[in-house]
């Protein structure tokens, strides 16, 4: 059987970790290919419910990334994504869905090793979780 | 302070609070009552807006239902602008907590609120009002509570509200015993005839007992809640039956969005999507969005939930909704060291921060 190769969506805030990820593109770093961007002004503009969207439509890991905590370009947009993310874990650990599916990591625009690293990691541990559920459920 | 004032009379508590209204409403000291109506029909309430003293025989001080829940109600009369005159108002604690919680965040006002409370016996399910028997087998709490009031452990009102009416204690009062809890309370009886002023031990004291019960019926609660932690599977079984009406947010005090996400065309699935979901599963269900719907409430609510079981209530399909908000509430409040409408200066859960909090859920 071939090995599971999971889809991960990332949200990348434009200012940092977008950046990042790019630079990690210029700088030709090889990196797993299992993340699909998505370019949002902000990590405080993923609203719980696109994460939730994302996790039951299958996505099997969903990473939210953005500037540093302090390097945010609207100030704040940071640390109150991170109170989000912190509702949206516990509410996935209340209703015993896996929280492991789901990472915050703060990445600059300069980080683009960061970025690889952090796409090595999550990915490594998505594979190992194996294929979310929720993408074989017919009663969504 | 150890010891706290009462206004006391030797009447049955609801005829002791309604003196009490039509004092206030025949002085002017309140320009209307806010309250539950027995409007006619066996088994019909509603909350009203009082202001004939006559129409006070009709008010049910605390009758144990709650078909509207009225943080829903007060922030609908008080979101375009505070009430002109003053009201007083008559709310369970998990109504007052609720509101303040719509008030932090801009969706009422307190202005001319002047709020009576009492230490909450919980409400029946509304399907089952209907059953009730006469007012002396309530007054005796020969009901059976909803199972959400049951694991209430904030029934005692907290410091927003001025007046309170002992009912829940350990020791249950003959007649009416309320507290005065604010200045403008002791202020307000000193007009009132026909009552004695007593000082008696603080509700705290008065209550321990129950509270405590409270608290185990809670963890039992938390502990057998529906879907409690035992995943996707579970969690999609539990709302197979739902149909989506949508009865359950209608009905939440915290739901306070004046249009919701989730009932507009941008959550509507495009028929491209759900064919492309449906070749890859072999099937899907038409209309889909009932557990994103779910999930996307739970992240919106559970900071602010109250727990007071309304939105099991009305779920037609007899859903467990509250059951599974209370103990996703449970720990993202914990979580986050909040406790929705207890402090009306505390900024919202999600409209506030501490720079070097929750490091252990990042990276
Ligand atoms: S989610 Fe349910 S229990 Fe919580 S406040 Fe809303 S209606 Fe009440
Ligand atoms: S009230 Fe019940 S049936 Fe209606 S949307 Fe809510 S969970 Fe579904
Ligand atoms: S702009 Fe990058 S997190 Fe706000």
């Amino acid at each position: 059987m071939d090995e599971f190769e999971p889809r991960i969506i990332g949200f990348l805030c434009n200012w940092c970790s977008y950046a990042g990820a790019d630079l990690a593109g210029t700088s030709r770093l090889e990196m797993p290919s299992n993340l699909v961007p998505i370019k949002v002004m902000c990590s405080s503009r993923v609203d719980p419910e696109m994460v939730a969207d994302a996790f039951l439509r299958g996505a099997d890991g969903v990473l939210i990334a953005g500037c540093h905590p302090g390097d945010c370009h609207y100030d704040k947009g940071n640390y109150y994504a991170r109170r989000r993310f912190a509702v949206l874990k516990k509410v996935v650990e209340s209703l015993g869905l896996e929280a492991d599916r789901l990472r915050l990591s703060w990445i600059s625009a300069s980080e683009g090793a960061r970025f690889r690293k952090v796409v090595e990691e999550f990915t490594e541990k998505v594979r190992k979780l194996g294929p979310n559920p929720a993408g074989k459920e017919t009663l969504l | 302070m150890t010891e706290s004032r009462y206004i006391v009379s030797p009447e049955e508590y609801g005829d002791g609070t309604r003196r009490v209204l039509r004092q206030l409403l025949a002085s002017g000291a309140m320009g209307s009552v806010f309250a539950m109506r027995r409007t006619g029909e066996e088994g019909s309430f509603c909350y009203s807006l009082v202001s004939d003293p006559s129409m006070v025989d009709d008010i049910v001080p605390f009758y144990p239902v709650m078909p509207v829940q009225a943080a829903r109600a007060l922030t609908q009369l008080t979101i375009t602008r505070p009430l002109d005159r003053p009201v007083a108002a008559l709310l369970r604690p998990c109504e007052v907590r609720a509101f303040v919680e719509n008030v932090k965040q801009s969706q009422g006002s307190m202005e001319n609120l002047f709020i009576i409370s009492c230490t909450c016996p919980g409400v029946v399910p509304t399907a089952d009002i209907r059953d009730m028997k006469d007012e002396i087998a309530i007054r005796e709490r020969e009901f059976v509570i909803r199972d959400a009031c049951s694991a209430c452990i904030e029934f005692v009102p907290g410091p927003q509200t001025d007046m309170v009416l002992l009912m829940a204690c350990d020791d249950p009062p003959e007649g009416t015993r309320l507290l005065l809890q604010s200045r403008r309370a002791l202020e307000t009886a000193a007009g009132l005839d026909g009552f004695e002023m007593e000082t008696d031990r603080p509700l705290g004291e008065l209550t321990a007992v129950t509270a405590r019960q409270r608290a185990s019926s809670r963890n039992r609660l938390l502990k057998n809640a529906p879907v409690a932690g035992r995943g996707l599977e579970d969690l999609v079984s539990m709302f197979s039956m739902c149909i989506g009406c949508r009865a359950c947010r209608q009905a939440c005090p915290l739901c306070n969005c004046i249009l919701c996400d989730y009932e507009t065309a941008r959550t509507i699935h495009t028929p491209e999507l759900v064919r492309e979901e449906s070749n890859r599963r072999g099937a899907v269900r038409v209309p889909s969005g009932s557990i994103q719907f779910q999930l996307g409430r739970l992240n919106h609510i559970a900071p602010y939930c109250t727990g007071c079981g309304q939105c099991s209530d009305v779920c037609p399909v007899h859903i467990p909704v509250a059951e599974i908000f209370i103990r996703a509430a449970e720990l993202v409040q914990t979580s986050l060291g909040y406790s929705p409408g207890k402090d009306i200066d505390d900024a919202p859960a999600l409209s506030t921060y501490v720079e070097g909090e929750l490091q252990d859920i990042t990276d």
